[in-house]
This record gives structure tokens, sequence and C-alpha cells, in this order.
């Protein structure tokens, strides 16, 4: 009996040294996250009151809360109208993640003005702002074929239809995407598809081909692009052409044509990107080979074709567009 | 598809009748009929306490079906046992073969080989240790007045509930081994049981297996080592993702007898492990148990005194042990919606009566929803994770079994917080009673009364008011049954449970982790009244008559309040 009893005291041993947990503090998210009452611990506050971004300076934002929340920065451009959208889930807003490069998240872009930020949460009804001059814009990367600073370039080939209401040409009604001006397209052709069209062949900057990379899968085509509230049957046809046989000229039956077809059925401005290693060559709308060295070759690139296209049985149609650029390796960033 | 069935069942048929031509045709061999008859008539009448009519729902609901297990127990030989049982089941207002149902509801076979090696396949009820494979008691289970207990009875009997143990398809053995000296018998048990059918595609096949080593070291000790484990099998589908859950444990049991006191010594011990193969996302968790009691026996007054210490961590899981009976996520079968914008009927007491329907058969894999007003203290029995504390049982009998009495209480906590580091604490009191008058008058007929009380409570305090967490929930019932002519038994009783505060129900994802809490309030009382007539053909037939009448309140208005009356015929008959 006393073999069964020591017996018995080692398994009691065994069983209650065995029995250990590994603790961590508490499982789920933290009540206090979900239903405690917020409050600041740090204000809310920018790095620069006045900020440089074509020099390359940065601001960012700073505060800390009680808890983790969901948060969202505002940043308006008291004369442009821009605006700039930073949104974040956490108790600690910081450079790590309310860093501003300059850039917008609803066009237009900025410009040298006076900027509000506001801090706000969806959560809570707290919400607090400050003040913020863009003493300079971010300069983008990249080639610009044009941005209508300058007005029409009589180098630029420009064709409109004799239909009713045409209006084609540089304008500077706001609201302005980027600067002061864009170029407008509309008008009412009953009988053909094309409404109007627009080339800005390499020689009006005063080049021989556009200076982009040989390969297409580092080049993106950008194009900031209207959509009239109401109307959805404006198509923009942008053609690119390439001088395959670098003779300074492009021979359509011998040499590449790539396209990209946008049909506008937004409205208000937007950014739009496309690589050029997606663009294809287009015929009435369908895919078809290229009729060059059928190479994508953006180091050969010696004029873009604008056609503003719209169904003849649809009446009135309009778009506008701005700031054609050329891009290196990622999409334009506003 | 239904031709097919029906083809199926006549082949089942066939197949019974002949094995048990076969057996019949040899000489000493014998067959038995075994088999439940029961027919059952009920009518309902739901009362929607709104201040708006309800014109939506039908209120009055009859119902009702005629059915027969009907098993053929063979044996044709010494050493083997077949048991095939088919049901037909007939539901009232169907006819010419409309409403009538045919399904295999047993089929096993069982035997001894070379004397030594207990086998049986095919249905299988088993369970192990309350750790590893169990099937705990439904939530809040105090003993009951008979007038409940009679339907309860039949849901415990369609759903193969019996002692604890859950109904699987598959393979069990066991044999033992007896020896001289030290050691007096070791028992080896094994099973496995398929959980799951494979899909071929993204569910494989899921099998449940395990066992168990006993070592009777003597008449005073007792040592088990149990494994079972939860697995999917890898190539039985294309997907390569396999769910495990492995649990292992030692049990001891030791006695130490004197002439009037028994010390019984007792205590399990274990881990978990549960993961998924080839899920990145998922996480391991790995946890222990330890559950250590000591229980005294006082003969002369026919008394037992346990009392123990549980310590189940908060990421030990264990699939057989921690499956619950009750499925939160059913819908009751009877008046499923309510109200003019037809709101979903949520589960009540007297559903948990009645309806079969809401009852879980297998083994899952997933931690099953409960129900706080219900069962927060232990959801998942004993085995439930994240709890430590203390708890005691008292067992009292008397000699001549006039009263019997028993109560059990645990004091519980958490392991780790729920989105705090403050820890809820759990309460639990539950008691019974039962007087055998007419032991105490010396009357030849029974006159019996029960009573049966529970209480629990989970608190969290805090000076932050979202932390706190104050919930209380109180269950009694009592009960007479009263022979007032030979077999003839006059039944009535009375069930309430009321549950009041607030409590936060973790959301977990798929891997059982939390990922959110829901605020949870109730006010709420429901009161079942019952009453009726039975008489007993045998101990094994009876016919009753009941009437009930559940109340079903709720204080927030955050639904309707309502009651049911039922009136119902019940004949049953076991052979």
């Amino acid at each position: 009996m006393k073999n069964i009893v020591k017996l018995h005291l080692f398994l009691f041993a065994i069983l209650m040294f065995g029995c250990k947990h590994e603790k961590s503090p508490y499982d789920g998210p933290d009540l206090n996250d979900l239903y405690g009452s917020f409050r600041f611990l740090e204000p809310f506050k920018s790095n620069l009151d006045s900020v440089d971004f074509s020099a390359s300076q940065t601001n960012y934002f700073t505060a800390k809360m009680n808890k983790l929340v969901d948060w969202k920065i505002t940043i308006k451009g008291l004369s442009s109208g821009a605006e700039k959208i930073i949104t974040g889930k956490s108790k600690t807003i910081d450079v790590t993640n309310a860093l501003w490069n300059g850039s917008t998240s609803i066009l237009p872009m900025f410009k040298k003005e006076n900027c509000s930020v506001l801090l706000t949460f969806p959560t809570e009804r707290d919400s607090v702002s400050l003040a913020l001059k863009v003493i300079k814009p971010k300069v983008n990367a990249g080639y610009i074929v044009t941005d209508f600073e300058s007005g029409f370039n009589n180098s630029w080939v420009k064709f409109a239809q004799s239909g009713a209401s045409m209006d084609c040409q540089v304008r500077s009604v706001p609201p302005v995407p980027q600067g002061n001006n864009f170029y407008n397209m509309a008008g009412t052709v009953n009988w053909d598809w094309l409404v109007s069209l627009i080339e800005f062949p390499s020689t009006a900057n005063g080049l021989a081909h556009f200076p982009l990379n040989t390969n297409p899968n580092n080049v993106y085509f950008n194009v900031l692009v209207w959509g009239e509230p109401g109307i959805t049957n404006a198509i923009l046809l942008f053609q690119l052409r390439e001088d395959d046989n670098n003779n300074g000229t492009f021979e359509s039956s011998t040499e590449d044509e790539y396209d990209y077809e946008l049909k506008i059925t937004w409205a208000g401005w937007r950014l739009i990107t496309v690589k050029y290693s997606d663009l294809a060559t287009l015929v009435n709308g369908a895919p078809s080979a290229p009729k060059g060295n059928q190479q994508q070759n953006p180091e050969r690139l010696l004029k873009i074709s604008a056609l503003h296209l719209a169904d003849p049985s649809s009446g009135f149609s309009k778009t506008k567009m701005d700031y054609l650029i050329f891009t290196d390796n990622k999409a334009l960033e506003p | 598809m239904k031709v097919n069935y029906k083809i199926k069942t006549l082949y089942y048929i066939l197949l019974l009748v002949c094995i048990y031509n076969q057996a019949k045709s040899q000489t000493a061999k014998k067959v038995q009929f075994v088999g439940v008859a029961r027919s059952i008539m009920n009518s309902n009448e739901l009362v929607v306490k709104d201040p708006i009519e309800d014109t939506v729902t039908a209120k009055k609901k009859m119902g009702g079906y005629a059915l027969i297990d009907l098993g053929v127990n063979i044996f044709p030989n010494k050493n083997t046992e077949i048991l095939g049982m088919m049901r037909i089941r007939n539901a009232f207002g169907g006819f010419y073969g409309a409403g009538v149902t045919f399904d295999v509801r047993q089929l096993y076979v069982k035997g001894i080989i070379g004397n030594v090696v207990r086998y049986q396949l095919g249905d299988i009820n088993y369970k192990l240790t309350p750790f590893t494979f169990y099937n705990h008691d439904e939530d809040q289970l105090i003993q009951q007045p008979d007038v409940f207990k009679l339907q309860r009875e039949i849901v415990n009997y369609e759903t193969f509930y019996q002692k604890n143990t859950w109904r699987q398809q598959g393979a069990a053995a066991d044999f033992a081994l007896e020896f001289a000296k030290i050691i007096k018998e070791i028992k080896f048990n094994g099973f496995i049981n398929r959980i799951n059918v494979t899909d071929f595609t993204n569910v494989p096949d899921r099998f449940y297996g395990g066992g168990n080593i006993g070592i009777q070291q003597s008449k005073n000790l007792f040592v088990g080592i149990n494994y079972v484990s939860l697995f999917d099998l890898i190539g039985t589908s294309s997907n390569k993702n396999a769910f495990r859950n492995n649990v292992a444990s030692l049990n001891y049991e030791l006695q130490l007898g004197k002439e009037k006191i028994d010390f019984r010594f007792f205590g399990e011990a274990g881990f978990s492990e549960s993961k998924y193969t080839l899920d990145s996302l998922a996480p391991k968790l790995d946890d222990s148990f330890l559950d250590l009691g000591i229980s005294l026996s006082y003969k002369p007054m026919h008394t037992k005194l346990t009392l123990g210490y549980l310590d189940v961590g908060p990421e030990f899981r264990s699939a057989g042990a921690q499956s619950k009976r009750m499925n939160y996520n059913a819908t009751p079968s009877v008046y499923n919606r309510y109200t003019n914008q037809q709101d979903l009927r949520s589960i009540g007491i007297f559903d948990m009566m009645r309806d079969e329907t809401l009852y879980n058969k297998s083994i899952s894999n997933n931690l099953m929803a409960f129900n706080p007003a219900y069962n927060n203290v232990m959801p998942f029995g004993i085995a439930t994770f994240n709890r430590q504390g203390v708890y005691a049982k008292l067992d009292f009998v008397d000699k001549k079994e006039i009263v019997k009495l028993g109560a059990e209480t645990y004091l519980l906590n958490e392991i780790k917080g729920q989105g705090t580091e403050k820890l809820k604490s759990f309460n639990l009191i539950k008691s019974h009673a039962e007087f055998n008058l007419h032991k105490l008058l010396a009357l030849k007929k029974n006159i019996k009364i029960t009573t049966g009380f529970s209480t629990q409570s989970t608190k969290r305090n805090s000076d932050l008011d979202f932390e706190k967490i104050n919930l209380t929930s109180t269950n009694w019932n009592a009960g007479f049954e009263v022979e007032f002519y030979k077999n003839f038994d006059l039944l009535g009783g009375i069930i309430s449970y009321e549950a009041n505060g607030n409590e936060l129900i973790a959301d977990r994802n798929k891997y059982s982790e939390v990922t959110d809490f829901n605020e949870y309030k109730i006010n709420t009382s429901e009161m079942i009244l019952g009453g009726g007539l039975r008489y007993r053909f045998s101990d094994k037939i009876y016919l009753t008559a009941l009437y009930q009448n559940y109340d079903f309140t709720n204080k927030l208005n955050s639904v309707s309040s309502y009651s049911i009356n039922q009136l119902l015929i019940i004949y049953n008959m076991k052979f």
C-alpha cells in the first residue's frame, strides 16, 4: 500500500507540473480600441508649416491617440481645390503612415497655395485641423508631351468636322487639373464617328523622336481626361506612331502604330495611365497586326494623335484632356 | 433519386431477411427482434405578445408521426452479433406512402476473435475521458420533472446520446492482458471513425481515431494513457492542407478504503495540438489541462463529497470533448419564424426539451456556437478551455432511498483575458432533490416529488464601463408524479429560466482565433408549465397525454415575447 501511495504522489506531481500555459496578455482585439472613449495623447501636428515639394521636401503629420482607430487626413488646396487623402488605422500617426510628397488623390494637382489639413475619424466625433502652405508644387518626373500651358502650338495638327457647336481649342475654364490650361474637344457630328482630332508630332517639341526608354515595359503613357457630366458617348482614341525605319516620317503602310481607345463614362477629371507594352494596334476598334517591324519601340515614337470619336446618332459629345506625360517605370502620381 | 433511395432501402430489408434466414437455418443460433415503436400527436398554438397583432404567422400547427425501429439482432455463432435496424416512419397526414420514409437506423457487427480481441464494426457508441472523447451533457441539464423528461428521453434516443458517448461509424477493438504480479491487468482499446466524406476537390476524408491503455495495477490503483486524433487524410482530395487535432492525456484513480470511509483520488492531465499542415495563416494551438480531485464517501450516511481543481489552458482544443450537443446555429422546427416581420425565433428551453433536430450528432472540428444565457461557465463541458478554479460535489441518498440529493459548484476564472488583461470569474451552483414519498409512507403506488435549481454568474470588474461584465442565469424546476390508480400516473411540473445581464461574445475565425467582440445584453424569463396523465402498460411501454404551456418574455423588447401551448399524446414502446 505504501508503494501505491508513493506512486500516487509521483503521478500527482507529474500531473501538477505538467500543466503550463504559454500566456499572451489577452485574446482578440483590445476592448479599449473597440469601446473605449477617444482622446488625443499628443496633438495633431505637421512637421512643416510651409513646404517646397519641388525641392524634394516632404511633409508629414504626427499625432497619438489612446486607442486603435481609423483616421483620415484630408489636405485641401484652398485655391486649386485639389485634395490629398491619407487614411490609416493606428494609435500613432507619424512619418511611416502619414507622409505627403505633394501628390493629389482627387484632381486637380496642387499649386503654390495655402492648404487646410483636416484629421477626422469615421467612428469618432472628434476632428482637428491645421494650416499648411505649398510654396512650390511637386515636380513630376517624366517627359511632358504637352500641358497646354503655352497655348496652341502651331506645329500641332488640328482637324475638326464642320458639325454643330464645335469647340476644339485650348481653354482655361476651371476646373483645370494641372496648371491653367487644358484642351477642349466638343461638337455634334451626325454623319461620322470622328468629331475632331489633334496631332502632337515630336518635331513640335524640337525633337526627331520623343525621348523615351527603349523598353516598352518601362514606359507609361499618362493623360488627364475629363468626363463631361451627363455625357457618356465620348471616345478618345490615342494613336502612337513609330518611325520604324528612322527616316523622320511615319508611313502608315509599313510602320507600326499603336493605339489606346478610351470610352469616357465618368464625370470629372481622371488620370489615365497605360503601359506602352499594353498598347495594341487597332483597326476600327478591333486588334490587328502592326504593319511595321511589329516591335514596340518607344524611342522611335514620333507622333501622338488624339481622336475624339462619338456615335453619330448619339448627338453632342464633349471631353477634355490635359498633361500628356510619359513616365518611367511607374504610372504618374499627380 | 427517390426511386434509387427506395430500391436501396428494399435492398437493405432483403439483406436483413437473408441474414435472418441464414441465421435461423442454423440450429442453436439465436435471433432477436429489438426496437422501438412510437406514435406522437401534437397540437401547438402560438401567441405572439406584440402590441400589433401578428397576422402573418400561422398560429396553430398540428403534427405527429408513427414510427417503428425494427432491429434484427442475430447471433450466427457464439462469438458474433449482428444488428440491423430499419426505421419506417409515417408522418401523420401522409397516405398511400406519400409521407413514409425508410431509413437504416443502426447497423453493426461485433464479436470476439480467438476469445481474445473484441471488435465492433459499423455504428459505434464510444467515449474515453472527459477531456479526450466525451459527449458532455446538455447546457444547464439538471434533473427535470417526469412530465418534461419523457420528451427529453425521446430526443436522447433520436440523437443516440447514451451515457455521454458519441455515435460514430467506424471500427473499434479491445483486448486485455492479465498478469500474475505487480500489475493486475492492462486493457487496450482502439477505435477509428470516419467523420467526413471527401468531395475529391476541397474536402478530404476526415477521421477520428485513438484509444487508451488502462492499467489496473490493483483494485486500488488505475492508470490510463489516452490519445485521440482528428485528422484529414491527405491524398483523398486535391486539397493538401490537412487539419490535425491531437490530444493525449494521463489519468489515474486511487482508492483507499476504510470501513466507513472511502477515499478516491483521481486526476487527469494532458495536452492538445491543433494545426493545419499547409495553411500559413493558421496558428498552431498548443496547450495543456489538469483536473485533480479527491472524493470521500461516508458509507453510513450514503454521502459522497468530491473536491477538485481544474485548469484548462486557453488554447486547449479537443474536438471529441468540445463538440456540443446543442447546435445554436439551427432554428427550431416549429414556429421558426414569427411576428409580422417574420423574425427568426431563437432556441428556447422548450425547444431544447422537445426538438431533436436542434441537436448535433457528430464531432465538430470548429468551436461550436453557444448561448451565454444558458451556459457561460462551461459551454464545452468540463473540457471548456480558458478555465481555472475549484469545484465541489455532494451526493446523498438515504438508506431507503426516500431522499436523493445532489449539489455541485464550480468557482472558476479565466486564465487569459478576452480583449483585456482583466479576467472574468465564473460561478456555477447546481442542485437537485428527489423525494420518494411512497417509500416514506410505505405505499405501493408511486408518489414522487422532484426539484432542481441552478444558478450561474459571470463577472468582470473594471473601472472602465465597457470592460464590465455581469451576467446571471437562474434555473429552477419542480414536479410531481402520483400514481393515483394502478399504473396510472398524474404528472405535473414547472421549469423557470431567467437570464439577465451583459457579456461580450467573441467572434472567432475558422482557426478559432478571436477577431472581434459583440455586445450581448439579455433580460429574459422563460417558463414551462406542464401536466398530464400517463398509463404504464409495463416498464417499457407507456401512453401519455400531456399539456404544456411555454412562456417567453423578453424584457428588453429587442425581440418579441410569445407563448406556445402544446397538447401532446405519446405512445412509446421498447422491445
